[in-house]
């Protein structure tokens, strides 16, 4: 189970870089997260839009969280963090998949003036491929923390 | 062979603030780090890492990227190629590139859906899949 500390730490977080693993490599976008504690999985989504991430999951689970952009994070001087660990690509109900996002402010906080046009049945209906959302389920298994103040990172694992 | 990086891509890897490099390292695992990014040519970008990536050359992605506190502007650059590193220095010959600038509009709202839209229903009509409910997005959204 992931350390409870390394969570706060991940929580304080809004924005992390998800790479996952293509044909040719590495492939590293950054994402909206979100912390589901219960369970120690991190959450984000994707877009049927945008289909590459889901693809590479599916043919190869492993995936590496990097929290470092401070300006998304809430606390002072925030340590980096950098997580390995696999994917589980959520896509059997993406009405399900809305209404565990719901549940998770932090990934629909964004865009107020895109939430404000979707107000309106044509944008709504413009927009409802972008809507649609495949869930992705991080379970984190190794951490390289670097904290500030030290010079060293470290490297955490369990599980 | 390889790619040549447009002034644009160019512009923003070397404006955005915050960068991080991936690579794989020698036990096979995804490791990143935060760069900072030195030049940006169109056909090498050089960085300087502040923690050590193994030496060598190998397929990497640089990501730099910037955005507000809602979401509402946003800018990014994402590069794919070859990292020739050694010690904190690291050199990617760019293949792949991708640039998204984003200022909240209605223009750009409508540009994006129009996109999105494409692209999404392609990737629907491939799995056998219908879109997320309507009903949903109306309960949701309707106001």
């Amino acid at each position: 189970m992931t350390p409870a500390w390394l969570l706060d730490a991940v929580e304080s977080y809004g924005t992390g870089e998800l790479t996952t693993l293509s044909r040719g490599g590495p492939s590293t976008f950054p994402v909206a997260t979100a912390l589901d504690r219960e369970r120690g999985l991190i959450i984000t989504t994707s877009s049927v839009s945008y289909p590459a991430k889901i693809n590479n999951i599916r043919r190869d689970p492993r995936i590496g969280l990097f929290y470092g952009f401070a300006q998304s994070s809430k606390i002072e001087e925030p340590p980096t963090i950098h997580l390995q660990g696999t994917a589980l690509i959520r896509d059997e109900s993406f009405e399900e998949n809305m209404r565990v996002v719901g549940q998770f402010p932090r990934l629909v906080s964004g865009h107020p003036s895109l939430m404000r046009r979707l107000r309106q049945p044509r944008w709504r209906k413009l927009y409802q491929p972008y809507m649609t959302r495949v869930l992705i389920e991080i379970t984190p298994e190794r951490a390289i923390v670097r904290r500030s103040g030290h010079s060293s990172p470290e490297a955490i694992e369990w599980g | 062979m390889g790619l040549t990086l447009d002034r644009k891509a160019r512009r923003l890897l070397r404006s955005l603030p915050y960068a991080v490099l991936t690579v794989i390292d020698d036990d096979d695992r995804i490791l990143t780090n935060r760069v900072k990014i030195e030049a940006a040519g169109s056909r090498i970008v050089a960085m300087r890492s502040e923690s050590a990536f193994p030496a060598g050359v190998r397929q990497g992605c640089v990501c730099a990227h910037w955005h507000d506190e809602l979401y509402e502007r946003f800018r990014q650059c994402v590069v794919t190629g070859e990292v020739d590193i050694a010690g904190s220095e690291a050199r990617l010959s760019p293949a792949g590139v991708t640039v998204s600038l984003y200022h909240s509009g209605a223009l750009a709202d409508l540009r994006i859906g129009l996109e999105t839209s494409r692209r999404g229903k392609q990737t629907l009509t491939k799995w056998g899949r219908e879109p997320v409910a309507m009903k949903l997005l109306d309960k949701a959204f309707g106001g």
